[in-house]
């Protein structure tokens, strides 16, 4: 472990001058009750003002006795300057005053959310450095930057131009500032929607132009005006052209084409058509001529599938990247002084946690062999996971759910019977019984065969009778767009399914070797998993009894439970579609607080002895959510299902959060940097940890990958030392292990959260997980 | 090393042997059924040669499911015998032996020539088992081993009748079946200016109504009316028994294999000549089941199948086919006889007479029904 | 009363077709097998048990193609296969093969026959059951 040392994304930033954040107090006017429910109302007070009103960075500050906000001293908030908060407060309405009291933020001794504000200020600077810089790149949002030039912008064969951009956040690591910095990779297409006849834009673009697919999950576009590069979301079209639509800026009035003429100047030809978009954020809609309008891809679409600039790079290619954006950034200026940020990443001792020990049928084991250096010993337990399970058997013993496959018109009756033949003897080497196949339907592909309307109402028809205990098997036809799972997921509902693609499924049936080999294994797994089955589980004692993870898929909210030992009673539960307020995703509080009571009941009653319990909430834990949860506890307490001194945290477990990654420094002159173990993990505070869940040190330096991180962070709990973010890390490590459906591979989610990666399960492609590129961004902007 | 076949095969052929010699061992004096008797033996020695023949086949194991399959067509048959017929003629009582006189006579007054033989097995409902193989020959007729005791039951061997006249005459069901869809296609095409969505409702409500009618249900109707047609007044006091003193719900669609029982009284109602109707027995009967059944509280699924135009169709078709197709069989046009012409004397009673009879002493004195009736079945035909 | 009149005339029907049919089918497997001298058939008995079975398998493979409703024993295999997780068009397609086959006097293989072998042993196993209700009623 000594000769290696952890690294990361982070550079740190230096020159800040003296006393460099000074914050203005913005008070309560009016007396705040004070009870346990104080610091919930003022978290979301804060949110309103942060989005509403000042459109910076604002946190609460609150004793006893005063309730305050915090702000960065800046134009946005003149002294005096009174906010009405009437929300949230029946009958009630509160003023927010910003007073004349300014307080330096000290690192060494600022409280959380000090440091929030003060790493809010830094990352606005970059942000303006960036955006000064706009003949060299062109903002997608407030901390995600794009290099104006394609990296491939001189290709002959490439469908879409690769840029590479720089997404980056500021943290506090023992009060030094650090720019934490990933790159991200956007395609767009090399030809323009004007490149197109009109009407083949459905079909080319279904998903950005549909009026089928609501205007908020719409791909985006690429307006790209040369430097002036704007993300947007087409909303109609129109009849005119950019001669004949006319716009008023002010006073004047001026076509689209002249507009552009003057603004950008850009020539359109004058039959260009106009069609209406919304620009980022933004809720109006702009006509824009279509030869400046780009689709933009993801990394599985068609067009990006032969692209010579791949969306992967390696730790060392990445940390070069990011050293030059770096570099090409010009001066930063914060608080009158001019700050630089090192090229060199940060580095540590190295960390991890050990893989944990699993169990299989009649007890037996899987554990790592530490006397091994780790990365062998890893690729060792690794391998035996799959050993171990066809020598020993799943953990659960119960018979596989009876099957009911959809498959395409398309799909030859051989294949579909060898494909058949050989799942049933890849499920019976693990489970000893073959699933009983009780259905077979055909679904018709149609006139529109991308659009899998035919599957969707096959499944329909299908819900009407529905049968228990009957697990659909879907082939998911090779001409369907990705959104057709979406949608086959919501007709589907509460009911578990298995899908599959039918190039996956005509391989399989073409492989006279495919028995044993990984994609039929994978899909073996995930069958028997997706009936409940558990492949394994963990031998040892997770550190906290029980554990909840709630988690957002299609619109659904998926409850999952883990207790008793090693996590090894698992369950699921679905709750009513989510709530939207604010563009942000919320749950119904009071069936989160019933399904957690519920659980905990249903613990009890599995013998299990709750002394603690956490809570894995996948993105934001919203304050309404906390208040619930503490009524919960206070009841359970009551009847004493739960003791008084119950330990109880809760953990917000980000995938999309710090651009930050983790990797191992080498002595290895050839390899300087590799991917880090799995289980490798960077304390950043008290509150908050890094972890590496996936990765293969060796095979994913040779593909130029680099695993991605985890985000913990502990937003409850962490009072009085009750919680440790690093035994939470490990459990959450620990919980990653259940990875069923793909077990030479690791994933990223810990199982509680792992219906979000339900598409690595449900479908079923080939091993080993795609790199993802720059997907849409949550994070609020300042 | 053992195999199932064979040894099923041994198994059958002791069978075989077995339900020869039992059938042998049946009393055959001049009250007994010795025409069924012969068929059954006949019959066994069909299935003996043909065992015989393709034996090969259930020992050959390349025969496979097909050897298997023939084996089980074969012990079918037999089990047809050994469940249906052999109970019924192994031991037969007197008071059966009896019975199976009365209703001989009753099949032939009423035009059911082709069963030359049949037996009676006290085993429990009211029930026939009309056709033997592809033959209508010899049924046998089930009946409660008290069945003598329940006058108003005497009407349901009418009825147990009926369903030898329905297998025999393929025209009954196809009357009725198109009367059916006759009935359903008008409703159809009927449906007013409503929405696409609504319009699919009702055609799948249609089509659910329509296809409520199953063969067995249609069966069960005719031989109602068969009834209706040859014991008149004493079998819609029947009918309005079968409903009320069973106490299930008149309009209950849920009866596997039968109409509700407020169908089939409507049917056996419309089948009434005007007089018959009229007649006070009837008339008071048939009130006190209206109060009973309710029919106006049915729901709408009831409504759907069974509303009375639907079931007068049925009716109609059916009284226009009887006399074509049984020219023989009369059909009972006269009112509750008077109870003095009933105590009157006679020598001897017919299954017909008996039933107007009975019912009609036990409606109007039900305090000499037992001894008249003791005397009276004694005199049965 | 009971529904034992209506279902005597069930199975007197199937009963007669099951007799018929799984006589048929020994006889056709008795050609394939060369066997038929040991079960004492002629050729004019193999001659019309084959062309027995190719009309029954030709009104039954619309049935399972969805081509057509068929009567309740179709119905009956068409449930059956259903039921079992089979595909009935596949059986459907497969029929059509066979009857073809076997009017033109082409040799079945063992797997074939089999198939034809199974559905018959639906309908075989519906009848021994309406006996056995005659049991239960």
């Amino acid at each position: 472990m000594n000769d290696k040392k952890l690294g990361a994304t982070l550079f740190s930033i230096n020159g800040l001058p003296n006393e460099p954040f000074r914050l203005r107090v913005l008070r309560v006017r009016e007396q705040v009750p004070q009870d346990s429910h104080t610091p919930v109302r003022l978290n979301k007070w804060a949110t309103i003002l942060w989005k509403k009103e000042l459109k910076q960075a604002v946190v609460p500050s609150f004793g006893p006795g005063y309730a305050a906000f915090l702000t960065p001293d800046t134009d946005a908030c003149p002294i005096g300057q009174i906010y009405t908060l009437d929300e949230d407060v029946p009958d009630q309405k509160y003023s927010v005053e910003v007073t004349s009291k300014t307080i330096n933020v000290e690192p060494r001794t600022a409280s959380k959310e000090e440091l929030k504000v003060a790493a809010e200020m830094l990352k606005r600077s970059i942000s303006d450095a960036f955006a000064r810089a706009s003949d060299q790149f062109w903002r997608k949002h407030w901390n995600l930057f794009f290099r104006v030039a394609p990296e491939n912008y001189d290709t002959e064969t490439d469908e879409a131009y690769a840029y590479r951009g720089m997404r980056f956040a500021v943290l506090f690591i023992q009060a030094k500032a650090f720019l934490a910095a990933d790159i991200v990779t956007t395609y767009r297409n090399i030809r323009a929607l004007s490149a197109y006849p009109e009407n083949e834009w459905e079909e080319k673009f279904y998903y950005h132009v549909s009026s089928q697919v609501d205007l908020e999950e719409r791909d985006y576009f690429l307006r790209d005006n040369g430097a002036n590069k704007i993300p947007c979301r087409f909303v109609s079209r129109s009849k005119d052209t950019v001669s004949s639509f006319w716009l008023t800026i002010g006073d004047e009035r001026k076509t689209v084409k002249q507009y552009y003429a003057d603004k950008y100047r850009i020539d359109l030809p004058s039959a260009d058509k106009v069609v209406f978009v919304r620009d980022r954020g933004s809720p109006e809609s702009w006509p824009v001529p279509t030869s400046r309008l780009f689709p933009i891809f993801k990394t599985d679409s068609d067009e990006m599938s032969g692209c010579s600039v791949a969306p992967f790079m390696s730790p060392a290619d990445r940390i070069r990247s990011i050293q030059g954006f770096v570099s090409d950034l010009g001066p930063i200026s914060f608080s009158g002084s001019r700050i630089t940020v090192s090229t060199n990443p940060y580095e540590t001792e190295r960390s991890y946690f050990i893989a944990p020990t699993l169990e299989f049928r009649d007890g037996a084991i899987l554990q790592m062999d530490e006397s091994l250096p780790i990365e062998r010993a890893f690729s060792e337990y690794r391998r035996g996971k799959l050993e171990t399970l066809y020598q020993h058997g799943t953990f659960s013993e119960q018979s596989p759910a009876d099957l009911v496959l959809f498959y395409p018109d398309s799909l030859q009756r051989t294949v579909r019977e060898s494909f058949q033949t050989r799942l049933n003897l890849e499920i019976k080497k693990i489970t000893e019984s073959a699933p009983r196949i009780a259905r077979q339907i055909e679904y018709k592909l149609g006139n529109q065969p991308s659009s899998g309307a035919g599957l969707l109402k096959a499944v329909e028809d299908f819900l009407k009778n529905p049968v228990d205990k009957i697990l659909p098997l879907v082939v998911l036809a090779e001409p369907f767009r990705d959104r057709v799972y979406d949608l086959l997921k919501q007709r589907l509902r509460s009911n578990p399914s298995q899908c599959v693609t039918e190039r996956t499924v005509k391989k399989i049936a073409g492989d006279e070797r495919a028995v044993g080999g990984s994609r039929l294994r994978n899909l073996a797994l995930a069958i028997l998993t997706a009936g409940g089955i558990q492949p394994w589980v963990l031998a040892e004692p997770l550190n906290y009894d029980f554990y909840m993870g709630v988690d957002l898929l299609y619109g659904q909210v998926i409850y999952v439970f883990v207790c008793g030992k090693g996590g090894r009673n698992v369950w699921v539960r679905r709750g009513m579609p989510r709530k939207r307020h604010l563009s942000t995703e919320k749950i119904d509080e009071f069936e989160l607080a019933d399904r957690f009571a519920e659980a905990v009941r249903e613990a009890k009653q599995l013998g299990v002895d709750v002394n603690s319990v956490i809570i894995h909430r996948d993105g934001r834990w919203w304050s309404n959510e906390d208040e619930a949860l503490t009524n919960a506890i206070t009841d359970l307490q009551s009847d004493d299902t739960l003791p008084a001194d119950c330990k109880v945290g809760v953990v917000e477990v980000h995938k999309s959060h710090l651009p930050a990654r983790l990797f191992t420094v080498t002595k290895n002159a050839n390899l300087p940097l590799e991917n880090p173990i799995p289980g490798s993990f960077l304390k950043l505070n008290s509150a908050e940890i890094l972890l590496t869940s996936t990765g293969q040190p060796g095979p994913w330096d040779r593909q130029s990958r680099t695993a991605r991180t985890l985000l913990l962070k502990l937003v409850r709990g962490e009072e009085a030392g009750a919680i440790d973010i690093k035994n939470i890390a490990q459990d959450a490590y620990g919980l990653t292990h259940l990875n069923w459906n793909a077990p030479e591979i690791e994933i990223s989610l810990p199982v509680t959260i792992r219906w979000s990666d339900e598409r690595l399960r449900e479908i079923v492609r080939n091993t080993g997980i795609d790199e993802r590129m720059d997907t849409e961004e949550q994070e609020a902007a300042i | 090393m053992y195999s199932y076949q064979p040894l099923k095969a041994d198994e059958v052929k002791f069978v075989l042997v077995g339900l020869h010699e039992r059938l042998d061992a049946c009393p055959r004096g001049s009250r007994d059924p010795v025409f069924m008797l012969d068929c059954l033996k006949e019959r066994v020695e069909d299935i003996a040669v043909l065992y015989e023949a393709e034996e090969p086949a259930f020992r050959d194991p390349d025969f496979g499911l097909d050897g298997l399959n023939r084996l089980g067509a074969i012990m079918a048959s037999l089990a047809l015998i050994e469940e249906e017929y052999l109970p019924a003629v192994a031991h037969v009582t007197d008071e059966e032996r009896a019975l199976r006189l009365v209703f001989l006579g009753a099949v032939q007054r009423l035009g059911l020539h082709w069963i030359k033989d049949l037996v009676v097995h006290s085993s429990g409902n009211l029930a026939i088992f009309p056709k033997f193989f592809a033959v209508l020959d010899i049924p046998v007729v089930h009946v409660q081993a008290n069945f003598l005791d329940k006058c108003l039951c005497l009407p349901g061997a009418f009825h147990e009748f009926g369903h030898s006249v329905f297998l025999k005459f393929v025209e009954f069901y196809n009357a009725m079946k198109a009367e059916l869809a006759a009935h359903f296609d008008a409703l159809r095409k009927a449906i007013g200016p409503v929405t696409e969505e609504q319009k699919k409702r009702l055609l799948e409500d249609l089509d659910e109504a329509q296809a409520y009618w199953t063969d067995s249900r249609l069966a069960e109707l005719f031989c109602d009316l068969f009834a209706q047609y040859v014991a008149g007044c004493a079998n819609m006091i029947s009918m309005v028994d079968l409903s009320m003193g069973t106490g299930q719900p008149a309009c209950d669609t849920d009866i596997q294999g039968y109409p509700p029982d407020a169908a089939r009284v409507k049917v056996c109602e419309f089948a009434l000549t005007p007089e018959q109707a009229a007649s006070s027995e009837v008339k008071h009967l048939l009130a006190d089941w209206e109060r009973y059944a309710e029919v106006d509280r049915a729901d709408s699924f009831y409504r759907d199948v069974c509303s009375e135009k639907l079931l007068r169709r049925f009716t109609i078709v059916v009284l226009e086919l009887l006399p074509k197709l049984m020219p023989q069989t009369q059909r009972n046009v006269s009112l509750m006889p008077d109870i003095e012409a009933v105590l009157g004397p006679y020598d001897s009673l017919t299954l017909e007479e008996a039933t107007q009879r009975a019912i009609t002493v036990l409606m109007k004195r039900p305090d000499i029904y037992d001894s008249w009736w003791r005397e009276a079945r004694k005199k049965l035909a | 009363m009971s529904t034992l009149g209506q279902l005597s005339g069930s199975i007197a029907q199937n009963l007669g077709r099951v007799d018929d049919l799984t006589k048929w089918l020994i006889a056709v497997r008795a050609d394939m097998l060369g066997k038929v001298a040991a079960l004492k058939l002629s050729a004019e008995q193999v001659v019309e048990a084959k062309k027995k079975v190719a009309e029954f398998l030709d009104a039954l493979a619309p049935v399972l193609e969805g081509k057509a409703d068929g009567d309740n024993q179709q119905k009956l295999i068409l449930k059956r296969l259903v039921d079992g997780g089979r595909q009935p068009t596949d059986y459907g397609s497969d029929f059509a093969g066979i009857s073809s086959a076997m009017k033109s006097n082409i040799k079945l293989t063992a797997e074939q026959l089999n198939k034809v072998s199974e559905v018959v042993g639906y309908l075989q196993g519906e009848v021994a059951g309406e006996v056995r209700r005659l049991r239960s009623r």
